[in-house]
């Protein structure tokens, strides 16, 4: 062994120099923490899995990358309880204690777990936006709701490092993170009953508020950044008491006024008025193509493009003089009037599915909509419209078969809500068996009396099916009785 | 050279005394503390080093006091100690956890940090095992890594709590060298049971028994205690409760002299043996 037998005295670091450098080795420790690193993969997959198939809105994402980013605030948890524990472990206290860095400067350090659970919320969040690329979420964006997810990771942290510096053993942070998730689930189902999904001291926000409603995400925020800076508080304890008290004081009083002015603000019941008038016709954003008219939610305009794609071939079957139906989608309050009164329009929600047999299902069931609502089954202003009936023998009912098989090839016949038999089936199958130009002609030509329920419009293409008498619909739709769910024969 | 000064230390644990009012003056070089179990060398190291703050008397480490907050900061800057259980992170690798203390020790430049690790890693030949998780790392190796994290810093008082126990023969020798170099230009305070390291090592020796220094002075003159009362027999000396055998086969003892035993030069060892079991007659009597 050689050893170096001048000494060389250096000066002694200000104490903020040698704090900086302990916080940049805890940096540089949580860095290579495998905790870390498993838990960012593990709520990014989360988000995925929950994300992946429905198209996202700025409510589902945040509420998906909410929820993921728990699961990354446990494995900081765990992984800040490991530093902050250090002091005492594999019986280093005594080494450790008899060094210039004093528990005090140790847990000021150890705060830097705090900007790393931040910076790995934001990228988190991040990654959750360009995993779901080319998709974007659509809707109304709150960067409030959107900081939840930068501030959770680092409250994760905090309370690691906190609760590390007084309970240091080992098992004291997987426990703390089953302690937090049986304090989560109470907190989830406290809220049950009112209109917001989860009681508001529940660190995410689950969204099923209406267009138009107050967002409390705001104070909810503000809730949040209490318990963050009790939390630091409580790990700045032992380098300053006095301040640390003052502001662990300071942060219960303002997350005790946030989660209660958010409590306060959150109705029990939907005020409807309120909600209808920010889905009212003149908010939507309407775009005309190719002779359909589309209206989407505030906010939602790119999905437009998805229900073109849909509708267009349905549009292209239907004759030149053919109504054709808008695309209307409502919240989660309508009031069930058209856009235009008397103009046919497909109801469409605030889902829309993004990869696979979700897109599929919904680009499906948007044809065979557009299809029932093009010969007049599913009409807007028929408020019985939702309930099944009977389409037997009525030609149009041919019609709307034949035109799902035209635009859906291989998928079966069925028109929604409306029921029919064995006959019907043959004639559907007669006509596509049919030239489609020799079909697209002759219901240009008789589309009219195509859609008469009454009518025998396909005699001419060789359907022989007789429709039975239609009931007369009411001229008002308040003199409608209560309607049974099979509304017998189609009107 | 930094001088410790001891004055009056006691420190209790419960009803047991494991300080007795302590003086001791300790100036440059290396001094070995020697003592049975129990003596009270552990817990006077760890009152030097600032991991256990006495009940009663003063310490002063370079003029400064470890009672007063501000002042402990300084000795600590100035104290490298490897307790008996050093407290080697196993998951981390040599160089992290000499990283890590020399953080903590606030060698905070980053180009001064890696050579001053890596200077404390060559100066107990772990180079090779830098990137070698602690856990991988044989008895000794983690002995002389637990003495590097001492080292780092270049602290000018180096405390050591027993650093040969569980040492093979080679790599005690490797110890002794480099603790004998390191007290060329520092204050090295060694706590030990082994006498061999007391002469091979040491300038100056402090004895401890029952919390109480019975001896200081160099290994010389521990060594003169037994003067002319050291004997080798052919025979099983009768009536002498402690001897043992040599490597020429003649039966060493010490105290009154045996029928047929010639005197022989005293040893550390004896000096030592010699000094304890008058303490231990001197307890009886009081």
């Amino acid at each position: 062994m050689t050893a170096t037998m001048e000494r060389i005295e250096h000066p002694a670091p200000a104490s903020h120099v040698a704090t900086a450098a302990l916080a940049r080795a805890e940096a540089r420790r949580m860095w290579r923490s495998s905790y870390y690193w498993i838990g960012l993969v593990l709520s990014m997959a989360l988000f995925l899995v929950w994300s992946w198939t429905r198209m996202p809105t700025w409510a589902t994402f945040h509420e998906n990358i909410g929820m993921a980013s728990l699961v990354l605030a446990a494995a900081l948890l765990l992984a800040a309880h490991l530093a902050a524990g250090r002091d005492h472990r594999a019986g280093s206290e005594e080494s450790l204690r008899v060094t210039p860095a004093d528990p005090g400067r140790r847990s000021l350090a150890l705060l830097v777990t705090v900007p790393i659970g931040a910076v790995t919320g934001v990228v988190l969040y991040v990654a959750g936006l360009l995993l779901l690329l080319p998709t974007w979420p659509v809707g109304q964006f709150s960067p409030w709701a959107a900081l939840v997810v930068v501030v959770l990771p680092a409250i994760g942290a905090a309370i690691g490092a906190a609760v590390g510096r007084v309970l240091p053993g080992a098992a004291v942070g997987p426990l703390a993170v089953v302690a937090l998730i049986a304090v989560l689930f109470v907190l989830l189902f406290w809220g049950q009953g009112s209109y917001q999904a989860q009681g508001p001291l529940f660190p995410v926000s689950f969204v099923t508020w209406d267009l138009g409603m107050a967002y409390p995400f705001g104070w909810h925020l503000l809730y949040l950044l209490g318990v963050l800076a009790l939390t630091v508080a409580a790990v700045c304890r032992p380098a300053t008491p006095k301040t640390s008290a003052m502001v662990g004081v300071v942060a219960v009083l303002v997350a005790g006024l946030s989660s209660w002015r958010e409590a306060a603000i959150t109705p029990d019941v939907i005020d409807t008025t309120v909600s209808l008038r920010a889905v009212a016709p003149d908010k939507l954003d309407c775009r005309t193509r190719a002779g359909v008219r589309y209206c989407a939610l505030p906010g939602y305009g790119r999905w437009i493009e998805y229900w073109q794609e849909a509708v267009r071939p349905v549009a292209t079957l239907l004759p030149e003089t053919a109504e054709r139906p808008s695309i209307h989608q409502i919240g989660n309050m309508s009031d069930g009037k058209p856009l235009t009164p008397g103009h046919p329009e497909v109801i469409i929600g605030e889902t829309w599915g993004r990869v696979g047999r979700w897109a599929e299902d919904s680009q499906e069931r948007m044809i065979r909509d557009y299809v029932a609502t093009s010969v007049g089954f599913l009409r807007g202003d028929d408020p019985d419209s939702w309930n099944g009936c009977d389409g037997a023998g009525q030609h149009r009912t041919v019609v709307a078969m034949w035109m799902l098989g035209q635009a859906a090839p291989g998928k079966d016949l069925s028109v929604p809500r409306v029921r029919y038999g064995q006959a019907e089936t043959e004639a559907a199958e007669m006509l596509l068996a049919k030239p489609r130009e020799e079909v697209e002609r002759y219901l240009s030509e008789h589309w009219a009396e195509v859609l008469d329920p009454s009518a025998t419009g396909l005699a001419g293409l060789g359907v022989t099916i007789k429709p039975p008498p239609i009931p007369v619909r009411p001229q008002d739709p308040a003199d409608s009785q209560s309607v049974d769910l099979d509304r017998g024969v189609c009107p | 050279m930094t001088t410790v000064t001891v004055r009056g230390l006691s420190k209790h644990y419960g009803s047991r005394t494991a300080l007795h009012s302590v003086d001791l003056t300790i100036n440059g070089g290396v001094t070995g503390l020697l003592g049975p179990n129990g003596a009270g060398k552990s817990t006077l190291l760890r009152c030097l080093a600032t991991a256990l703050a006495p009940d009663g008397g003063s310490i002063r480490v370079s003029g400064f006091d470890p009672s007063v907050p501000a002042q402990r900061t300084e000795a600590r800057r100035r104290i490298g100690y490897l307790p008996q259980n050093p407290g080697l992170y196993p998951n981390f690798t040599a160089y992290d956890l000499l990283d890590y203390v020399a953080v903590l020790k606030e060698i905070t430049a980053t180009r001064r940090r890696r050579a001053e690790v890596r200077r404390v890693l060559d100066e107990v030949e772990l180079t090779d095992r830098a990137k070698t998780k602690v856990r991988k790392l044989s008895g000794g190796m983690r002995q002389r890594l637990g003495l590097a994290q001492a080292l780092l810093g270049d602290p000018a008082l180096v405390i050591l709590d027993e650093p040969t126990v569980g040492l093979d023969p080679e790599q005690r020798m490797l110890f002794r060298a480099l603790i004998s170099r390191l007290g060329e230009h520092r204050t090295v305070l060694l706590s030990t049971h082994q006498t061999e390291d007391v002469g091979a090592l040491c300038e100056r020796v402090v004895v401890m028994s029952g919390g109480r220094v019975i001896f200081e002075g160099s290994p010389r003159e521990l060594a003169g205690v037994a003067d002319g009362q050291v004997w080798l027999a052919e025979d099983p000396p009768k009536g002498n409760s402690a001897y043992w055998r040599n490597a020429d086969g003649l039966y060493r003892t010490i105290g009154q002299r045996p029928s047929g035993a010639e005197a022989t030069r005293p040893s550390i060892e004896d000096g030592y043996l010699m000094l304890l079991g008058t303490a231990a007659v001197a307890e009886v009597i009081r």
